[in-house]
């Protein structure tokens, strides 16, 4: 209830339109989603974009020593988005552990993933180097399968620093899935993953 | 709400939209010309719109002044949304917007509700206009300033402070004419028919054109027959306004020419942000400001005669 309340609201908000580079099936299938990350809104964006069964299995990555501290805050990355939270410092926090096995274990665990490979925020619109977690869930199943999203005009929505929204209409591009290739290394997969990515910048961005 | 005049109105428009619904399913069905298919599916989509113009539009009046402000309100906070979402803005304007859609805009409609025409004929050129910039300069960000305070300000005073001027006429007072909301009606029917008499007439006659550059769709020849038709029809509906049969058409010819150059200039502004429509960008959601373009300008100047002269 809360779930369908909360995607109403985003597509309200933001007017999403959503546009398939190639149209495939996205309803069911285990899957990894990533995007480039300009706003707190970017997984609600994807979230509420996403067929109500994909919906229903995809968790959102997101950053333990961000949305972990306070009690709002905990309760809407835990209880409402159902968020998987891993500490970008975990080596220096006792006990915390590894993020790339607790993704490992909600894999295994048969859930869709939203991640941002970028690692936080970008306040230009250039999509940063990816960080290498995302070629470790590639390289541990071979078989799983990545979905570019690009996110165009969402930092105008809701900008880094700001907690105003304003109901400015942005859009949604979603690319083909892909998988790892056999023997591909780890930089080759990082660059093939964000340029799949980069090309699904239209020509004319909203974000002029 | 609904006396005899605005009844027979509403008659005569749901005749004409069956009517144009029915042609344009015939030729949808009949036609063979490949070429004349854009122009029909753009006519469906055209009489479909109107549908649903027509739909709200009688139960905004079933509902007496405080439906017309509100659709007109939504109509408002929608079309500035494309002109924003189009218009480039930075960081430092985002708190400077917030207050446009959030308070500027619901401000404007509530005093049109509450017939307060001392405030909200100068409420957006005035205190608007002054307090964008402020709020603008307060965040700290220089760049670009001017142009982007102006960009802010055209999109209130097309998209929010022009079309308000529609319901607004609601408020008006004429002495011996009952249900002012035939005074809206009458100003939509005469720019919608303008609008779609210069398409029928461009495509069929338009050799010369305008302004290539700004709008290449718009030709002398469909400009000067979709004026004199629209003219033609606003002069025989002379008896739902207050205005005599002459007044009537001098008054739809000032109706037509506004819209039309209101649709010249909103071409501009799309030209010039190289997009064709304010809803193409965004599939299934645009289009609010192509459709009240003719309005903006019209609705106005419309209600500023028609205060002055008859009121």
């Amino acid at each position: 209830m809360t779930a369908k309340i909360l995607v109403l609201l985003t597509r309200l908000i933001t007017g999403v339109s959503v546009h398939f580079v190639n149209r495939f099936d996205i309803s069911n299938k285990q899957r990894i989603f990533y995007s480039n990350h300009s706003s707190h809104l970017d997984f609600l964006l994807i979230w509420s974009i996403l067929p109500d069964e994909q919906r229903k299995l995809t968790r959102p990555v997101a950053a333990k020593d961000y949305w972990g501290v306070g009690k709002i805050k905990k309760f809407f990355s835990t209880k409402i988005l159902n968020a998987v939270l891993v500490h970008r410092k975990w080596r220096d926090v006792l006990g915390e552990r590894n993020p790339i096995e607790k993704l490992l274990d909600t894999i295994k665990s048969g859930d869709s993933l939203v991640i941002f490979p970028e690692g936080t925020r970008s306040l230009d619109f250039k999509l940063k180097n990816f960080k290498s977690g995302i070629y470790h869930l590639a390289e541990s199943y071979p078989e799983l399968e990545f979905v570019p999203i690009y996110i165009d005009n969402l930092s105008r929505v809701l900008p880094k620093g700001e907690f105003l929204f304003i109901p400015i209409l942005t859009r949604a591009v979603i690319g083909e899935p892909f998988r790892i290739h056999e023997n591909e290394t780890k930089s080759d997969f990082l660059t093939r993953a964000r340029n799949n990515l980069i090309k699904l910048y239209p020509k004319e961005s909203l974000n002029v | 709400m609904f006396d005899q005049d605005t009844i027979l109105l509403l008659k005569i428009v749901l005749g004409l939209l069956i009517f144009a619904s029915l042609i344009g399913l015939g030729l949808k069905k009949f036609s063979t010309n490949e070429k004349l298919e854009p122009v029909i599916d753009n006519l469906n989509s055209r009489t479909k719109a109107w549908w649903m113009m027509c739909i709200i539009f009688a139960l905004a009046l079933a509902t007496g002044g405080i439906g017309s402000v509100i659709l007109f309100g939504i109509t408002s906070f929608l079309a500035l949304r494309e002109f924003i979402t189009i218009t480039p803005s930075k960081k430092a304007d985002h708190k400077t917007l917030f207050w446009v859609f959030f308070i500027i805009t619901p401000i404007q409609y509530y005093l049109i509700y509450i017939d307060w025409y001392g405030l909200f004929s100068i409420f957006i050129p005035v205190y608007a206009f002054l307090y964008i910039p402020a709020r603008s300069a307060l965040s700290g960000d220089s760049e670009n300033f001017l142009e982007r305070t102006a960009k802010i300000q055209w999109g209130l005073m097309i998209s929010v402070y022009c079309i308000s001027h529609a319901p607004a006429l609601l408020t008006l007072k004429i002495p011996n004419y009952d249900n002012p909301a035939k005074l809206l009606f009458y100003l939509v029917l005469i720019v919608q028919l303008s609008d779609v008499f210069q398409y029928v007439f461009g495509k069929l006659f338009g050799r010369h054109k305008i302004a290539p550059k700004v709008s290449p769709n718009k030709t002398w020849e469909g400009f000067i027959g979709g004026v004199t038709s629209a003219v033609i029809v606003g002069t025989f509906f002379y008896w739902a306004t207050p205005f005599s049969m002459l007044e009537a058409a001098g008054m739809s010819l000032i109706i037509t020419l506004l819209g039309f150059l209101g649709g010249l200039t909103m071409s501009s502004i799309k030209r010039d942000q190289g997009i064709k429509d304010f809803g193409t960008m965004i599939e299934g959601h645009g289009g609010i400001l192509d459709r009240m373009d003719s309005i903006c300008f019209s609705a106005p100047i419309y209600f500023h005669l028609v205060r002055y002269f008859y009121s």
